[in-house]
C-alpha cells in the first residue's frame, strides 16, 4: 500500500473515530490540496443507504513534482512524445504519448500563426483528482514515491471514463493492450524532462497548474456538495 | 518471415482510376528496398516503362520514408517522393524531399509507404485515418477560398485539418501543381515543400492526402538499450548540416567557424514571450540542442523578430526560423513566416538594390525581412517550385541589363510585351523594387500566363532552347555558360558542387537527375573544424568502420580543388549511398551521416556507424556499417540503371557525367587549376575523376554503366537481364 | 539567469568520454527557483580550495577567466600562505584536473579556467583581448586563423565575445597594422559584397585568402537567396 493511501475497512464509522480521536479531523481534506490527506475507505453513514455499492472515495495526496510546459521554448519537435513511449513501451507514438503536442501543432502554424506550442501535460490534479474520482474500479491511485497518479493496470478494464474525466484529455486508453495510460513522472526521473532540447519541460515542485492551463473537454467533476460519493467529508 | 521493427508491414496502393485502394505487404514486395527512395525506384523499375511520360496516369508518384521514421532517432522527419521527372529532359528518375510531420503520422497510420498511380477523373483528395483509406471528391469539401480545387495550399491545408482534426497531416498541391507548372511542389506543414512534383499530382487529379494515425512504431530492441543508443546519438550531434564549431567564439570550443551554429549570449529568438536566450550552448547540455542552430538567414536583424525555430518531426536542431513581422502585413500576407534556405526563394526574384534604394538602413532592413514573408507565402501559398534557385537567377538572366530587350521581348507577343511594360505592369513593379512584384510574379508562373509565364512554369531545357535573342541566336549555350546561373545539366543546376569538395562534389552533382539534394560530404567540409583536423578523423573514423585508409586525403576545403584521387572516388561513392540510405530509412541528409562531433574529449570524432546501428535495433535486422553502406549501393545503382533506361543509352559518360563549361578552368582567363584559388578543374582531371569513380562503383569505364557483375554483387541480376536484352548492359 | 539550463549530475563515460547523465538518480530533480535554500551551518564555514574550484568552475561556464589574485580577495580572503596552498592544489590534485593556468603569450600573466567548460584556445583569446592592445589582438589572432584551419577572418570577428569591439574601431586598428612593420604579413581581401577579410601571407597566398572569404560571405548563401 502506497504511503499516501491508509484503506480503512469497509464498515467503519468514520464519524465515530473523529470523534473518539482514531482519526484526526485535520486529516481530513477541508480544502483542496491539503498536504497531509490520507486516502481512506468509507464506510457506510447510518441512512445513507446508496453508499452501499460505494467502496472507496480516493483522496490522493498531492504529487511531489509536476511537470512544466514552457510554450516560449517549445519547437514542436515531439522528441517528449518519442522519450515517453519508445522508452517507457518500447514503441514509438503520439496517441499514447502521455505528453501531447502533435495535435496541438496545427494551432501553432496553421489556423492560430503565432508559432506557440502548447504540449498538454498531466497536472497531477490535487484532490479531487478527475480521473481518479471516474474510474469505477479505482484503478488511478498516487505513487508511493512521486506522488504522480498512477494507472494500476490490474484493476484497470480499460473503460475509458478516465480520458473522458480528465479535462486536458491527457489519458488515453491503448487500442492494443485495452488498458489506460497516463503520466507516471517516470519513477522521478520524466523522460520528456531529459529529451527536450530547448529546456521547454522543466521537472519541477508540485504546484497547481490546473487554472493556468485551459482545460480541452468538459471532464467529469463530482459535485462535492450534492454528490453521496463526496459527502463523508464535505456535509 | 521474420518480424521486423521499424517497419508497419504495409504500404499502401492508391489507384486513382479506379478509385480503389489495396495493401501490400512492405517485407515481401521491398524488403531489400526499405521504403523512400529504395522503394519508389523499385517500383518504378517495376511498374513505369521508359516510354511513360511523367503526366501519364501510367506514372507512379511514390510517397516514401522508412523504418527509422517516427522513431525518436534524431533528425528522421522526411518523406521522399518519387517518380519520374517533369523538368528533366529526357522524364528520367527523381525524388522530391519534404520535412514536417508527414511521414511520421504516416508511420502511426500504419503505413511504410504510399504508391499512388493512375488518374482521378475528377479532383480529389485522399482521406487516411490509419487504415480506412477514402478517395474523396474535392468538390464535396470547400475551403476558406472556394472548393478544395482552384485553392492555395494554406486554404487546403486548414480545410482538410479542420475535417480530420488537429492531428491530420497534408500534404498537397497549389493552383501551381493543379495547373501542370513543371516549376511546382508538393507541400505538407505550410512550409515543407519538395521540389518538382506538384505537376504529377495535379496530372493525376490529386489535391492533397490528409493522413491521421493512432498507431506505433515498434522498435524491435529491448527499449533500454534504444533508449542508450539515442541517448549516445544525441551526445554527438551537432547543429545544422553537421556544424560542430560554433559560429562566435565560445568558451567550450577551440575554434569558431562560419558553420551554422549560431547561439551566442545576447542572442535572442526576440519575439519569443518572453524572448529565449540562445546562450552558450555546451555541447554537454542536452537541453541546449534545439536553441543551437539560430540560422537567420534574411540576416541579424531578423533575429528580433524570430519567435522561435522549426522543423521536422523528431529533429532536435530546427533549422527553420518562424518569423513574426507585423509590417509585412501591409502587402496583404500574413506576418508569421516560417521556412529555411531556399524555401526563402520569392525574396531571390528581387533585385536587392532597387527593392532598398533611397531608404534608410532600418526602412531597408525592415523592407527586406518583408520580402522574405511575402516571398514565402506568394511561393509556398500557390505551391512554386525555384528548382533550387534556378527560377530567380534564370529570371535575372533574362531580365539582364537591359529590362528584358534581349531576352524576353524576342520571344514574346507584341500585346504581351506591353503588358509586360505597363504601368503598374511586372516590370515596373521591379523596378521600383515593389514587393507585389513577387506576387504578380507568382501570379504569372502558377498561372503559366503569357509566354513569359510559361517560360518560367516549363521545364528550363526546352524553355531556354525555345528561347533566342532578336537575331535568331539561341539562349541555350548563353544561359548554359553563364556562371551565375549556375546551370548543371539536363535542366537543373548545381547543388554542392565543385565548390564543395573539388571533383568529389562534381561527381556527387552528377549521380541524380536533379540538383543533387545529397549533403553527406558537403556538410563534413562545412562542419567548421580545421582541414587538417578533418582529414585525421576522416582518416581514422572511416578506417575503423573498415573503410580502405586514407579517406582524409579526399578532402578539398570549399571553393577549392586538388587533383583526383581515389580517396576521392570513395568519397563520392559513399556519400550517394549514404544519401539513398538516409532516403530510404526516413533520416535527414541535411544532417546525416555525422564524421565530426562537437566532442573535444572524443578529438571532435563523430560515428559514422550510428545510421547503421539505429536500423538495426529499431528493425531487428543487424548490419554493420560496410553491410549498410553496400544497401545504399544498391539503392544507388537501381538509380543509375533507371537513368540508363530513360536514356535510352548506357553511355552515362558523355550523355549524363559531363561538367558544365563554367567549372572548367580553360573558361576562367587568368585563373590557374588546382592552385587554391578557385574550384575549377581540367578535362583531364575529369576524365580520371570518372576513371576512378566508375571503378570504385564496378561500372564500366567507356560508359559509366553498371556491370553484370556489379548488378548481380548488389541483387540486382533483374536489372542486368532486363538492360541486356534492351543492348543496354556493357 | 542563464535560460533554464538544469545542472546536470553527469560523469565520464570511460571508453567514449562522452559525458553521460548518472543513471541512478534518486527522486525527482528540482527546479532551482523553487528549491528552498540550503540551512545554513552555525558557524560561518571556512572557505578551502574547494570552493575555490567551484568559483573557477562557475566562471569559467560563464565564459570567464578567474585572475589568481582575486581568489586571495573576496569571498576566500586567503592569507598568502593559505593561497599558496591552495594553488598547490588546484595545480596538483586530481580532483581538480580540469582547472589550469593559461599565461598572457607576452606578459606571463596566469589565469584560471576550468577546461571542462572553457579550452585554452578560448582562454587566449580572452587573455589577449584583456591585454588591451587590440592591434595585436587582431594581428595574432588572424595569424592564428590563417595557419591553424587556415581561413581569413573577417573585421566582424571582432565584435564577438570575447573582444567586444567596435565595427568603427575594428577600422582604426586594422589601418594601423597595414601600416605597422610588425605586421607586415597581415593583408586584407574584400569580396565581391564589399566586405573585408584579414590574413597572414605567412600561410595563406591572396588567391587563397580571396576564395575561402568569398565562399564565406558570398558563395555559402546563394543558394539561401541572401
Amino acid at each position: 500500500m502506497a504511503e499516501h493511501e491508509i484503506l480503512l475497512p469497509v464498515g467503519v464509522d468514520v464519524e465515530a473515530e473523529i470523534q473518539s480521536g482514531g482519526l484526526s479531523r485535520r486529516t481530513f481534506v477541508g480544502t483542496m490540496g491539503v498536504a497531509g490527506a490520507t486516502v481512506f475507505g468509507l464506510s457506510m453513514f447510518s441512512g445513507v443507504q446508496s453508499l452501499s455499492a460505494m467502496t472507496k472515495t480516493p483522496i490522493l495526496m498531492d504529487a511531489k513534482g509536476v511537470l512544466l510546459h514552457d510554450a516560449s521554448r517549445c519547437v514542436g519537435c515531439r522528441r517528449c512524445e518519442m522519450a515517453c513511449t519508445e522508452f517507457n513501451d518500447g514503441a514509438a507514438s503520439s496517441y499514447l504519448s502521455r505528453i501531447k503536442v502533435n495535435r496541438n501543432l496545427a494551432a501553432s502554424s496553421g489556423v492560430n500563426d503565432d508559432y506557440e506550442v502548447v504540449a498538454d501535460t498531466c497536472k497531477q490534479c490535487p484532490h479531487p483528482v478527475p480521473c481518479a474520482e471516474a474510474c469505477p474500479k479505482g484503478a488511478i491511485r498516487a505513487d508511493a514515491k512521486t506522488g504522480a497518479r498512477i494507472v494500476d493496470e490490474t484493476l484497470c478494464v480499460g473503460c475509458g471514463v478516465c480520458a473522458v474525466a480528465c479535462p486536458w484529455a491527457v489519458i488515453t486508453v491503448n487500442p492494443t493492450t485495452h488498458k489506460s495510460t497516463k503520466c507516471t513522472l517516470c519513477d522521478g526521473n520524466p523522460e520528456c524532462v531529459r529529451a527536450c532540447p530547448t529546456g521547454a519541460l522543466k521537472f519541477v515542485k508540485w504546484r497547481d497548474l490546473r487554472l493556468t492551463t485551459k482545460p480541452v473537454q468538459p471532464g467529469i467533476m463530482a459535485d462535492p456538495f450534492t454528490s453521496a460519493y463526496c459527502a463523508p467529508c464535505h456535509t | 518471415m521474420a518480424t521486423y521493427g521499424g517497419w508497419t508491414g504495409k504500404t499502401l496502393r492508391v489507384d486513382l482510376t479506379t478509385r480503389t485502394s489495396t495493401v501490400e505487404s512492405t517485407l515481401d514486395k521491398y524488403k531489400d528496398f526499405w521504403g523512400g527512395t529504395g522503394m519508389g525506384y523499385k517500383v518504378l523499375w517495376d511498374e513505369v516503362p521508359a516510354s511513360t511520360k511523367p503526366f501519364d496516369p501510367e506514372n507512379r508518384l511514390i510517397f516514401g520514408w522508412g523504418p527509422l521514421t517516427g522513431t525518436g532517432a534524431p533528425c528522421g522527419g522526411r518523406t521522399c517522393i518519387t517518380s519520374i521527372s517533369p523538368q528533366h529532359t529526357k522524364n528520367a528518375v527523381a525524388s522530391g524531399h519534404m520535412g514536417g510531420h508527414f511521414s511520421a503520422e504516416a508511420k502511426f497510420a500504419g503505413w511504410d509507404g504510399i504508391i499512388i498511380q493512375g488518374k482521378a477523373s475528377t479532383p480529389v483528395y485522399l482521406a487516411i485515418r490509419d487504415d480506412d483509406v477514402q478517395i474523396v471528391e474535392c468538390a464535396e469539401h470547400s475551403s476558406a477560398g472556394g472548393k478544395l480545387w482552384g485553392s492555395g495550399i494554406y486554404a487546403t491545408t486548414d480545410a482538410i485539418v479542420k475535417q480530420m482534426g488537429g492531428s491530420c497531416q497534408v500534404a498537397a498541391i497549389g493552383q501551381a501543381g493543379e495547373n501542370l507548372v513543371v516549376q511546382s511542389v508538393i507541400m505538407t506543414g505550410y512550409s515543407h515543400s519538395a521540389g518538382g512534383q506538384g505537376s504529377i499530382m495535379g496530372a493525376k487529379n490529386l489535391k492533397a492526402i490528409g493522413i491521421v494515425g493512432t498507431g506505433a512504431v515498434q522498435i524491435s530492441a529491448d527499449k533500454k538499450e534504444w533508449r542508450s543508443l539515442i541517448d549516445n546519438a544525441m551526445a554527438l550531434i551537432g547543429s545544422n548540416n553537421q556544424a560542430v564549431v560554433p559560429n562566435s567564439p565560445q568558451p567550450w570550443s577551440e575554434y569558431t567557424s562560419n558553420a551554422r551554429w549560431y547561439a551566442a549570449k545576447g542572442k535572442y529568438w526576440g519575439a519569443a514571450n518572453p524572448p529565449v536566450e540562445t546562450g552558450i550552448c555546451d555541447p554537454h547540455d542536452r537541453q541546449s540542442v534545439g536553441l543551437r542552430c539560430f540560422k537567420s538567414d534574411p540576416g541579424k536583424f531578423a533575429e528580433q523578430f524570430t519567435v522561435r525555430m522549426d522543423g521536422c518531426h523528431s529533429c532536435p536542431v530546427r533549422c527553420h526560423q518562424a518569423l513574426d513581422v507585423p509590417t509585412a502585413k501591409k502587402w496583404g500576407v500574413k506576418s508569421t513566416a516560417t521556412n529555411t534556405c531556399t524555401g526563402w526563394w520569392g525574396r531571390g526574384v528581387m533585385d536587392n538594390n532597387k527593392v532598398i534604394a533611397g531608404l534608410s538602413k532600418q526602412e531597408a532592413d525592415l523592407k527586406n525581412l518583408e520580402s522574405y514573408v511575402v516571398g514565402k507565402h506568394m511561393t509556398d501559398d500557390l505551391g512554386l517550385h525555384n528548382n533550387y534557385g534556378t527560377t530567380e537567377r534564370g529570371w535575372k538572366f533574362i531580365y539582364g541589363t537591359d529590362k528584358g530587350v534581349t531576352w524576353i521581348q524576342p520571344n514574346v507577343p507584341a500585346d504581351e510585351w506591353t503588358t509586360l511594360n505597363k504601368a503598374g505592369g511586372v516590370f515596373d513593379l521591379y523596378e521600383k523594387g515593389d514587393l507585389n512584384f513577387i506576387k504578380e510574379f507568382g501570379r504569372l508562373m502558377a498561372g503559366q500566363v503569357g509566354e513569359l509565364g510559361k517560360f518560367l512554369a516549363g521545364s528550363v531545357d526546352p524553355a531556354i532552347d525555345a528561347w533566342h535573342n532578336a537575331a535568331g541566336d539561341p539562349m541555350g549555350p548563353v544561359y548554359r555558360a553563364d556562371n551565375s546561373v549556375m546551370y548543371w545539366s539536363n535542366g537543373y543546376p548545381k547543388h554542392h558542387s565543385p565548390e564543395n569538395g573539388g571533383d568529389v562534389g562534381s561527381l556527387i552533382n552528377t549521380g541524380y537527375n536533379r540538383d543533387a539534394q545529397n549533403h553527406s560530404w558537403s556538410n563534413y567540409l562545412s562542419c567548421g573544424l580545421p582541414t587538417e583536423v578533418q582529414r585525421s578523423i576522416a582518416d581514422y573514423e572511416f578506417e575503423r568502420n573498415g573503410y580502405p585508409a586514407g579517406m582524409g586525403a579526399a578532402i578539398d576545403p570549399n571553393n577549392t580543388c586538388s587533383p583526383m584521387n581515389p580517396a576521392k572516388a570513395r568519397a563520392a561513392k559513399w556519400a550517394q549511398a549514404r544519401k539513398e540510405l538516409m532516403d530510404s530509412t526516413g533520416l535527414c541528409n541535411w544532417m546525416w551521416p555525422w564524421i565530426a562531433s562537437p566532442l573535444k574529449e572524443r578529438g571532435y570524432r563523430g560515428d559514422i556507424s550510428l545510421e547503421s546501428k539505429l536500423f538495426s535495433l529499431a528493425t531487428g535486422r543487424t548490419m554493420n556499417t560496410l553491410e549498410f553502406d553496400l544497401e545504399g549501393e544498391r539503392f544507388y545503382t537501381l538509380q543509375r540503371a533507371l537513368t540508363i533506361r530513360s536514356f535510352g543509352s548506357m553511355d552515362m559518360r558523355n550523355l549524363h557525367d559531363q561538367l558544365p563549361a563554367w567549372a572548367l578552368v580553360g573558361n576562367h582567363p587568368g585563373k590557374v587549376a588546382f592552385d587554391g584559388s578557385n574550384y575549377y578543374t581540367t578535362p583531364e582531371d575529369w576524365d580520371l575523376a570518372l576513371d576512378l569513380y566508375y571503378a570504385e562503383l564496378g561500372y564500366d569505364k567507356a560508359t559509366g554503366a553498371p556491370t553484370r557483375a556489379t548488378y548481380e554483387k548488389l541483387g540486382l541480376k533483374f536489372v542486368a537481364d532486363e538492360l541486356e536484352t534492351a543492348h543496354l548492359l556493357p | 539567469m542563464d535560460g533554464m539550463q538544469q545542472r546536470m549530475d553527469t560523469t565520464r563515460d570511460e571508453v567514449t568520454g562522452v559525458r553521460v547523465e548518472h543513471e541512478d538518480a534518486q527522486g525527482a530533480k528540482v527546479d532551482e527557483m523553487s528549491a528552498q535554500a540550503p540551512e545554513m551551518e552555525p558557524e560561518v564555514a571556512r572557505f578551502g580550495v574547494k570552493e575555490a574550484a567551484e568559483l573557477i568552475r562557475a566562471e569559467s561556464r560563464a565564459g570567464g577567466l578567474t585572475d589568481p589574485a582575486a581568489i586571495a580577495k573576496e569571498p576566500f580572503s586567503f592569507d598568502d600562505e593559505e593561497l599558496a596552498e591552495a594553488m598547490e592544489a588546484l595545480d596538483h590534485d586530481e580532483a581538480y584536473a580540469d582547472i589550469v593556468r593559461t599565461a598572457d603569450e607576452r606578459s606571463g600573466a596566469e589565469y584560471l579556467h576550468s577546461t571542462t567548460f572553457l579550452t585554452v584556445a578560448y582562454a587566449k583569446l580572452a587573455i589577449r583581448a584583456r591585454a588591451d592592445d587590440p592591434a595585436y589582438l587582431i594581428a595574432q589572432t588572424v595569424r592564428e586563423n590563417s595557419e591553424i584551419y587556415p581561413k581569413p577572418t573577417s573585421l566582424e570577428f571582432f565584435q564577438f565575445e570575447p573582444f567586444g569591439l567596435k565595427a568603427e574601431d575594428v577600422l582604426t586598428y586594422v589601418k594601423a597594422i597595414l601600416a605597422d612593420e610588425a605586421y607586415k604579413d597581415i593583408r586584407t581581401v574584400t569580396v565581391t559584397n564589399g566586405m573585408d577579410y584579414l590574413y597572414s601571407d605567412k600561410f595563406l597566398s591572396a588567391g587563397q585568402a580571396q576564395a575561402m572569404a568569398q565562399w564565406v560571405e558570398v558563395d555559402m548563401h546563394l543558394d539561401c537567396n541572401k
